[in-house]
């Protein structure tokens, strides 16, 4: 479910780099408040480690000759809390991010949102906690898992969804790609639910004060209360969602609306949607209404575009075998 | 497990191409950060349909890749995991948008063609730059510029200690995973119902070892700080390196290089 960067614009990229930020940001003033505990930085250094060990574990579902791993979020907010659960998540997408190319460098912010905040700071504490407040055992411990993860993923989706539509680099139309996403993170939701059941089940029968401690409010929920956050990030989303849709609908790509309101043009503000269809085709290629073939544009662009790239191709190649030269001379 | 060894090795590779001695590898981290933010935001920023103006962004990862010694293979690898979604999108652009923009000879050039065509390459572009980051930069060194930039301790050190403890626990897990093989007669991955335990039990395997680095932490001094090794002062050098690429990378998102050449034909 990672982002990447070329599904992106600039503008949803850094937006949702902005939200990121200020939840991780709201994760670490939590940790270092007052019962600030030194012995938790390295629990959730390792802890990071695991989750990612043990996404690279694949196992098989049963009937279907296919094979999932967990995401790990409410595995880790279970045991971890919510708050440090978040910032070892954001540490292990960064590791992916740039030594795996899971997700980009301006995708961080989405997949931190999507993976993280969706898991560990909306389902975690709206179904996770209050399930398993009154009493654990295993039942509740399976319904909160199956029904936290469950949420946390299709939110997860959804993002995936309004981030792609709103960065406009997609033809599929809103109802067709939520449809395509939703029922297959559903059917991911409850495997991987499961199996994070089942690994809380076992944590519950070998060490149950693992479970115990994350699920004590009085030590996590000092400060700033959840509740707070909560509402904070629904306002959050309606007012991004409003604003990004506005924004993606009449300023297709960021950089050029801003060139063009340095240059004073306000070409872009007509807002029909063929003309913006042209517009931000200008540089390519021209549409049919456009005199494309008279002005040779398209063979114009496919023969510049051919010896840009022999030019750059042909310099890397020539450093290439420079050095190798250099190298197997050094050598003898 | 195939996965497991295949993620050691790539972080070994990763880390030792890193310990190079070229002229990019000695840019400051700083400045390569700079550069490759630049220039991951200007290509996202090009129009859905723009290709030609894409092409001379390539010049970067090319020569950068050649400058600075990196092996195409791991890029290879890291495109292929990138690639199931963003060719979702772009075939499905491929299907939805039939409008035929122009014929290149008998061929009908379709506005799907080119969107699709152009968020495969802006995929491989972006994949390319943070790749050249990563291959030419500790994540020491790039931890620390983090710190210097004033983000977050907790999070600096959370990355450096996750960072050092994936290659003990995929050792673990790859143990386990091996004893698991062996006792239950082959088959590929683990059954689901045995997930459980399994995971449970690397999770406590962690869990009392993340005790025991806290303890060896503790003897030689930790008291909850994260002391970064020294950086090198940006010098004049790699800031007139980041502003001249940064302005190169400006200029190419402003001015279709390959139209224009492709003109004076």
């Amino acid at each position: 479910m990672h982002m990447a960067d070329a599904l992106l614009s600039p503008a949803v990229g850094g937006v949702m780099a902005a939200v990121s930020a200020a939840a991780v940001g709201l994760s670490v003033k939590k940790l270092g408040g007052r019962d600030f505990d030194e012995k938790k930085i390295p629990m959730m250094g390792v802890m990071g480690a695991f989750v990612f060990a043990g996404q690279m574990i694949n196992f098989t579902i049963p009937g279907t000759g296919s094979s999932g791993h967990i995401g790990g979020g409410i595995l880790l907010a279970a045991v971890l809390g919510p708050f440090p659960a978040l910032l070892t998540l954001s540490a292990v997408l960064i590791i992916q991010c740039l030594f795996f190319a899971d997700g980009g460098l301006l995708a961080l912010g989405c997949n931190i949102f999507n993976m993280g905040v969706c898991s560990c700071l909306i389902a975690w504490p709206l179904l996770f906690r209050p399930i398993l407040r009154r009493g654990v055992s295993r039942r509740r411990i399976t319904a909160a898992s199956v029904l936290s993860v469950v949420l946390g993923l299709q939110l997860g989706a959804f993002c995936v969804v309004l981030e792609t539509l709103a960065s406009g680099v997609t033809e599929l139309p809103f109802g067709a790609f939520a449809a395509l996403m939703q029922p297959i993170h559903l059917a991911i939701g409850l495997v991987e639910g499961l199996v994070t059941a089942a690994v809380l089940c076992f944590l519950q029968d070998t060490r149950p004060e693992l479970l115990s401690a994350s699920l004590d409010a009085r030590r996590l929920d000092a400060g700033v209360s959840l509740k707070k956050v909560l509402i904070a990030f629904a306002v959050l989303a309606v007012v991004l969602g409003c604003g990004v849709s506005r924004y993606a609908s009449t300023h297709p790509d960021g950089l050029e609306w801003s060139i063009q309101t340095l240059t004073g043009s306000t070409e872009l503000k007509r807002g029909d949607a063929a003309q913006e269809k042209a517009d931000s085709s200008e540089d390519t290629a021209a549409p049919p209404d456009h005199t494309g073939e008279s002005d040779g544009t398209p063979a114009a662009g496919l023969i510049g575009s051919a010896l840009t790239l022999a030019a750059a191709g042909g310099a890397g190649w020539a450093i290439r075998a420079v050095r190798k030269k250099k190298h197997s001379g050094d050598k003898n | 497990m195939a996965n497991l060894s295949a993620t050691m090795k790539n972080f070994c590779t990763l880390e030792q191409l890193a310990e190079g001695r070229t002229a990019l590898h000695r840019l400051h981290p700083l400045a390569k950060l700079a550069i490759t933010l630049a220039y991951a935001a200007a290509v996202i920023s090009f129009p859905i349909h723009s290709l030609s103006a894409l092409a001379p962004m390539a010049a970067y990862p090319l020569l950068g890749m050649a400058l600075s010694e990196t092996p195409w293979q791991p890029l290879l690898r890291r495109l292929a995991l990138t690639v199931p979604f963003v060719a979702m999108t772009g075939l499905s652009n491929l299907l939805l948008d039939r409008q035929v923009w122009f014929y290149l000879g008998a061929l009908p050039v379709t506005g799907g063609l080119l969107s699709c065509l152009s968020v495969f390459i802006k995929a491989f572009l972006t994949v390319s730059a943070v790749l050249l980051l990563i291959a030419t930069t500790p994540l020491a060194d790039l931890t620390s510029q983090l710190l210097r930039l004033r983000v977050p301790r907790v999070l600096c050190l959370q990355l450096m200690l996750t960072y050092r403890y994936i290659s003990v626990l995929l050792t673990e897990a790859e143990q386990m995973y091996t004893a698991y093989q062996l006792r239950s007669g082959g088959g590929r991955g683990i059954r689901m119902r045995d997930m459980g335990p399994f995971l449970g039990q690397l999770l406590l395997r962690s869990y009392d070892r993340a005790d025991r680095v806290y303890c060896a932490m503790k003897c030689r001094g930790y008291d909850g700080t994260y002391r970064a090794g020294t950086l090198p002062r940006l010098t004049v050098r790699d800031a007139a390196a980041a502003a001249s690429l940064c302005g190169a990378i400006l200029l190419l998102r402003l001015v279709n290089l390959s139209l224009l050449l492709g003109r004076l034909f």
